[in-house]
């Protein structure tokens, strides 16, 4: 017997496919989402942070303490973005 | 908005100064867009090559054009080709518009104060033209330092919209040559306090420019006591 598949908890999820219109928000204008540096804690639009677009790749850095925040490399056509140094992403007005 | 890329076309071409020109875009839909917001622009040379870059939209031509102010760099990749090279009947790809938070409506709360270091006039002249098409009632204050006179972007309009708009008040001020008995010189913090709402007015405030006109000018605004909550910010590369 699979004790995972029978949890009372795992009769209560969906799956991803219905986040698909909570989701649509953050495709519309990531750039004014407030984000929470993972490093310092402080919070910015994506629009205020710095973003070094020489380098290879483009490196968005925190406005506060310049930790990185996101990378978005193009590797063979295919857009990878790192988002290791985002604590959280919020939209919507305060 | 559009999020993949298309091809539009030079419908028409004016010069504002010797280094910059307008470029009047037709895309294929019909194009909404928001004071502020920027389009990129992608050319492709012979050989393969791409290159990308990001211009802020100074007008929207309703219900299929918009118009973007290139100036001319001189390392620039990009910007000699489209401020003397490019012709009307040119395509370009263009994907956008874009940006949703260096950009004001004419229902945002406050006086608008608009603060541009050079060819960061575009997206503030987008603002303006939008608040005096509206008949917006909101004052607006637009503070644009520039080189000289001879580099001053949209000119003849900025000039007739001082002139007949009494909601807006425009300040030039000149870093290296100014008109007859007028001083040039660096823009100072007295002269950005001077020319700006005061912060018990809470305006709302743009500043565009390179990154270190913006990022010295919001922190005297800050200085003054200006909610940096409220200070909107665009750097453009230099």
């Amino acid at each position: 017997m699979d004790d995972t598949r029978h949890h009372p908890l795992d009769q209560e999820h969906l799956d991803g496919n219905a986040l698909a219109g909570a989701l649509e928000q953050f495709v519309s204008d990531l750039t004014s989402a407030e984000c929470t540096c993972a490093g310092c804690g402080s919070s910015a639009p994506l629009a205020a942070a710095l973003l070094y677009a020489k380098a290879p790749g483009m490196v968005l850095r925190c406005p506060t303490c310049t930790g990185v925040l996101l990378c978005l490399t193009d590797q063979g056509g295919r857009q990878v973005l790192t988002v290791d140094g985002v604590r959280h992403l919020v939209i919507g007005k305060p | 908005m559009r999020r993949s890329w298309q091809t539009a076309e030079v419908s028409s071409t004016r010069p504002e100064t010797a280094r910059a020109r307008t470029l009047r875009l037709r895309l294929p839909d019909v194009v909404t867009g928001v004071p502020g917001q920027h389009v990129d622009l992608r050319l492709t040379a012979e050989d393969g090559y791409q290159a990308v870059r990001s211009y802020s939209v100074a007008a929207w031509v309703p219900p299929r054009e918009l118009e973007l102010t290139v100036e001319e760099l001189d390392d620039g990749e990009v910007s000699p080709f489209l401020v003397g090279v490019l012709s009307v009947g040119d395509q370009l790809e263009v994907r956008g518009p874009v940006g949703g938070w260096f950009t004001w409506t004419p229902d945002r709360a406050g006086p608008l104060q608009l603060i541009a270091g050079g060819s960061g006039v575009v997206p503030l002249m987008a603002m303006l033209r939008s608040h005096s098409e509206a008949r917006s009632a909101v004052p607006v204050r637009l503070l644009y330092s520039v080189r000289s006179p001879d580099a001053v972007f949209y000119r003849g309009e900025l000039a007739v919209i001082g002139q007949e708009n009494t909601q807006v008040m425009i300040d030039i001020a000149y870093s290296r040559e100014a008109p007859d008995g007028r001083p040039a010189g660096r823009l100072t913090h007295e002269a950005v306090t001077a020319s700006c709402f005061p912060p018990s007015d809470a305006p709302s405030v743009y500043i565009c420019g390179s990154t270190g006109f913006v990022e010295t000018v919001a922190a005297w605004l800050v200085e003054d006591g200006h909610d940096a909550g409220r200070i909107r910010t665009e750097r453009y590369g230099g």
